[in-house]
């Protein structure tokens, strides 16, 4: 059998075996520690995916999104509270075939995020 | 010559304020992929966060801050409106390493944890103590477990499906108590509710360093054969009654004074836990420790000492 003749056969073995549809996000965390002035500051940067599923009022079925949340704040120990904290959400839906489709996006004034 | 040695010792003076306090740069992705294949979509994620928490350690003079590294893995699919945690990489998964913040914002190692679990932070216990909590979602069937670990050294201090009864005392050296209830309905499945047909679950007692004291609640026919099983088999409520007369509370303060130093020396409470109205336990706590001997309850329970 000839490379030619062959190939048909791999292709067809190949999407026999892989997932119709693939998609990956990533994203990085941090923080940074310094000690300033007899106190120990530090800044956080925390990257993280959450998934959610719900049933929206009147709607036929669940809705299910990917939540990428972005949480920055900066702390010191002889300080109460926060600098400048600030969470971000990204949702997107996740489609029955696994493709992202964007739905909305949140920026507020807090110190976490959740859904649970 | 002269000019030489002014020009190092004011570089030295310069420099050094500078390299004495340390900076301390840490960093991890997070990242989640999906696959889709005959309308089931699967999901891996592993998120990797950062957090820094300054606590008062029980018997010490002085605070100690941690950074807390941690990491979260799940496994899930969607089928149709079906959601479900598989195990294909595992079950989820919370590890945590922590690493004490010295003055000079270096880092020495601490302690680590790994646990089953959905999601983990720092949780504030009352007013003054604090814990890190991990939460393994139960769903539909099952009740959410939350496990706490000692801020000291990561040592296990309970497991609950309740929110936990809090007793503190301000302005004490070792001044919190919590009480938790896990079920047979935890999320945790823990393998022993198999072996004993009458286990209803455990009570535990316990301070910010470690368990203290702990019962079995047993049923006194094994679980099967009861007929309202419905009444055992969810979250329970947990409170103190006190015998001072005030409302009965979830968590109980007291100040510290001249003749009562610490929890150690209170006297006059009770844990109530109430299954259903007509399902119930009451143990007193005296000497810091669960009294057995004086613990009252429904007909449907019996308890038993956790040796250790």
């Amino acid at each position: 059998m000839t490379q030619k003749a062959l190939l048909p056969a791999v292709l067809a073995f190949v999407a026999a075996v892989l997932p119709l549809a693939a998609s990956a996000e990533e994203a990085t965390s941090s923080i940074d520690i310094s000690a300033q002035d007899g106190a120990i500051e530090w800044k956080v940067k925390n990257r993280s995916y959450d998934v959610v599923s719900f049933w929206p009022a009147g709607a036929e079925g669940p809705r299910t999104l990917l939540l990428a949340e972005n949480v920055t704040l900066t702390r010191r120990t002889d300080m109460d509270g926060s600098q400048n904290p600030k969470v971000r959400v990204v949702a997107s839906d996740i489609g029955a075939d696994g493709a992202l489709t964007p739905a909305w996006e949140i920026e507020t004034v807090a110190e976490e995020d959740g859904t649970h | 010559m002269p000019h030489l040695i002014t020009t190092l010792v004011a570089t030295m003076l310069v420099v050094l304020p500078i390299t004495a306090s340390a900076q301390t740069v840490e960093e991890a992705t997070s990242h989640i992929s999906f696959t889709a294949q005959d309308g089931i979509v699967e999901w891996q994620i592993e998120n990797r966060t950062y957090d820094v928490v300054s606590f008062w350690p029980v018997g010490t003079e002085g605070p100690r801050t941690l950074l807390i590294d941690q990491t979260s893995s799940s496994n899930e699919i969607l089928v149709g409106s079906v959601r479900k945690k598989i195990h294909g990489v595992g079950p989820p998964r919370v590890t945590v390493t922590a690493s004490a913040v010295l003055e000079s914002g270096t880092l020495a190692p601490a302690w680590t944890i790994e646990e089953v679990a959905d999601s983990g932070g720092i949780r504030r216990i009352g007013d003054v103590g604090k814990a890190y909590m991990t939460t393994l979602y139960g769903g539909d069937d099952l009740l959410d477990a939350r496990s706490f670990f000692s801020l000291s050294d990561g040592n296990w201090l309970l497991t609950t499906n309740v929110d936990p009864a809090i007793l503190e005392m301000l302005n004490s050296d070792d001044a919190v108590r919590m009480v938790g209830v896990e079920t047979i309905s935890s999320a945790t499945l823990r393998p022993f509710f198999m072996d004993n047909p009458n286990l209803v679950g455990f009570l535990i007692y316990a301070s910010l360093k470690g368990p203290i004291d702990g019962f079995s609640i047993l049923t006194r026919t094994p679980l099967l054969e009861i007929e309202h099983i419905e009444q055992l088999v969810v979250a329970p409520e947990v409170i103190w009654i006190s015998s001072n007369g005030e409302e009965p509370t979830r968590e109980l303060t007291y100040e510290a004074f001249d003749s009562l130093k610490d929890v150690s020396g209170l006297s006059g409470l009770t844990l109530r836990i109430t299954f259903a109205p007509e399902v119930w336990i009451e143990v007193p706590v005296s000497g810091d420790r669960l009294d057995l001997e004086n613990a009252r309850m429904s007909d449907h329970f019996s308890l038993q000492r956790i040796q250790n």
